[in-house]
């Protein structure tokens, strides 16, 4: 039992340490990459376009949802004219960089663990460094800083797309007044939620896309099984270990917030 | 001695408790083809990886061109390696010319566009036709292999690392790329450190080969010169095409044949050799079939006999042998000639190549062992044998 856990603490440990390596090496490789912004560029297009459907949808019905919720919940208190406010307060701090984030992960983490995954099998990561390139400046260094985008643009736009579906479920379905709803809107809304909301998104999608993409550029290390299990087992862990920390570091960074 | 080009020593690498390389030594000469043998998962990619410098090797040292460092981890100043992976590991979202131009871009200054000017240049060197706007996945294997040997050379390195090249591919299209690699390496002037399971295929091309077991280089010399080996596992990886045809023919091989030797020498005066010649009378290839038929049709023979005699044992699809029992031998090998006349006579009738059996005795208490009963049939190979018309 005691061996157990002396065991996993020293994997633990030495895991978080090849992590931090992996990412100190990638931001590292950022200076030396050739042609880097067109690389960030079509990588920051790919995972942003890969993700806007999952975000229009999520984010239109988590608005709905927060919306009727939050209208049944103030009118036993009569302040239904509040709604827009709460709606406001609920995503922009809260739900939109998590749920825009898990989103993300689902969608573009798990098609880039895989994919590194893939390339790794496939020897494609070994030919770039027998030919001379740094892998991790060539696939990963330019990922993370597409994710430093990527990630508080659908945030907005995760925001964007909820407060519309909270004024479909309080203007459309409840009948509330437009102008009262979005006058509650700007009243509850808050410099700091912004910030808050902005911070997050960035510290999740660095996160994120440091984990998923560690976790399929070593399919060939971690995995029990080489080939598509293997890329199967980094994609599922990239997935659950990207969501943990994304619940993770929102709780731990509004905490410091409040 | 000259200095070669590629020096492993003592090379030892281990994944965990799996000894993979345990002290490998090699020389590759500048300018040569050597090609590492070896049966499968022994660590042949291994040693390649190591030398590319994919993986770092435990203890040991690499030269090459008496520089000790690894694959690009020698630097821009160091000596240029190239490696042709098994599956080729073309980038699957880069173009068959963004493929080949990658290395100009990533790593050189070269301007874009002037690598793919570089590279449609080296495409119609190497006759890739039209296919330079094409993906990976819309081009055939054969393609994929050639393009991926573009981007080896585009860099004009100094050593190729191939890793089974002719892996995956028919029969025709591994004789291209043999070819290939042969005929660039005029054109190119590279050294060439090839592994491959293509045997005689691969012999042909090369100027070395090195046989690899246990983690070491249990082999090395001409092509030639593996004629001459007596490792046991070396001759059974050779001649693995002898392994299905004893398997076929019903019978135990040289290696019962070892491990049997005093029991028949305890049970039976003489060992008898039988062995086939073939007289073509028109050109053309062989496959060996219609001598295989007459291989079972001797044995048969062989099989029939009143004699006493031992099982017989399956030496190569030209020769078998058995322990035969009594004194009189004369007698005793005019029935066996007898026997295998007949056989001559009914293949004769069947194939117009015509396959003549002959057979030669030896008194087994002349031979000690196996190894010398191949010295004394090399000495009779040279002299004429008792062979009936």
């Amino acid at each position: 039992m005691l061996a157990s856990l002396g065991r996993f603490t020293i994997d633990s440990v030495t895991e978080l340490g090849r992590f931090s390596l992996f990412i100190g090496r990638a931001l590292w490789s950022l200076g030396r990459i050739r042609a880097f912004y067109r690389k960030m560029v079509r990588t920051t297009f790919e995972m942003g376009v890969r993700c806007v459907p999952i975000i229009l949808t999520v984010g239109c019905f988590t608005g709905l949802i927060v919306g009727l919720e939050g209208y049944r919940t103030l009118a036993r208190f009569g302040s239904e004219t509040a709604l827009g406010s709460s709606v406001a307060k609920a995503l922009i701090n809260g739900l939109a960089p998590v749920l825009a984030a898990l989103m993300i992960v689902g969608q573009a983490g798990s098609a880039l663990a895989a994919e590194l995954g893939i390339q790794r099998n496939s020897e494609q990561i070994d030919a770039a460094q027998t030919m001379g390139i740094n892998p991790l400046g060539y696939f990963i260094s330019p990922r993370l800083l597409a994710a430093l985008i990527v990630f508080p643009l659908h945030t907005v736009f995760f925001n964007l797309i909820g407060l519309f579906g909270g004024f479909v479920s309080g203007v459309v379905i409840l009948s509330q007044e437009p102008g009262v709803y979005w006058q509650s809107v700007g009243a509850g809304l808050e410099a700091d939620d912004l910030w808050g909301g902005l911070v997050k998104s960035v510290a999740f999608g660095f996160t994120v896309t440091a984990i998923c993409a560690y976790e399929g550029f070593n399919t060939h290390r971690r995995s029990s099984e080489p080939g598509v299990r293997g890329v199967t087992e980094s994609t599922t862990r990239a997935v659950v270990y990207s969501s943990i920390a994304v619940l993770t570091l929102d709780y731990l960074i509004t905490a410091v917030q409040h | 001695m000259s200095i070669p080009f590629l020096s492993i020593q003592e090379v030892r690498k281990s994944f965990g408790s799996n000894v993979v390389l345990d002290g490998m030594d090699l020389r590759v000469e500048r300018g040569s083809i050597t090609t590492i043998m070896g049966k499968s998962g022994i660590g042949k990619s291994v040693l390649l990886k190591c030398i590319a410098g994919i993986h770092a090797p435990d203890s040991g040292q690499i030269l090459i061109d008496g520089r000790r460092c690894l694959g690009a981890q020698c630097g821009p100043d160091g000596p240029r390696l190239s490696y042709l992976f098994q599956g080729n590991a073309l980038f699957d979202s880069l173009t068959a010319v963004e493929n080949v131009a990658l290395p100009l871009i990533e790593t050189t200054r070269t301007r874009p566009r002037v690598a793919y000017r570089q590279a449609l240049k080296l495409f119609e060197q190497l006759d890739l036709g039209d296919i330079a706007t094409k993906y990976p996945s819309q081009i055939s294997g054969g393609m994929q292999k050639r393009v991926a040997l573009a981007r080896a050379l585009i860099t004009r390195p100094q050593l190729i690392l191939f890793d089974e090249p002719t892996a995956g591919l028919d029969p025709q299209r591994k004789n291209s790329v043999f070819t290939m690699v042969a005929d660039y390496r005029k054109r190119f002037d590279f050294t060439a450190l090839m592994v491959s399971h293509d045997i005689p295929e691969a012999l042909f091309v090369s100027d070395r080969v090195a046989w690899m077991d246990r983690g070491q280089i249990r082999f090395s010399g001409a092509p030639t010169d593996l004629e001459l080996a007596r490792d046991p596992n070396l001759l059974e990886f050779i001649h693995h095409r002898n392994e299905l045809l004893s398997d076929l023919a019903g019978q135990q091989g040289r290696t019962a044949l070892f491990a049997q030797w005093p029991e028949l020498r305890r049970s039976y005066d003489h060992f008898v050799v039988a062995s086939c010649e073939t007289e073509r009378r028109r050109p053309g290839s062989d496959l060996g079939l219609r001598r295989f038929a007459s291989y079972q049709a001797a044995v048969a023979a062989i099989t029939q006999l009143p004699q006493k005699h031992s099982q017989l044992y399956f030496l190569d699809e030209r020769h078998f042998g058995f322990g035969l029992g009594g004194s009189d031998v004369e007698a005793l090998t005019a029935e066996v000639d007898d026997a295998l006349k007949v056989v001559n006579a009914q293949t004769a009738q069947a194939y117009t190549t015509r396959y003549r059996w002959s057979s030669r005795t030896y008194r087994l208490a002349d031979v000690p062992n196996p190894a010398s009963l191949w010295i004394l049939e090399d000495q009779a190979a040279v002299t004429v044998p008792n062979s009936p018309a």
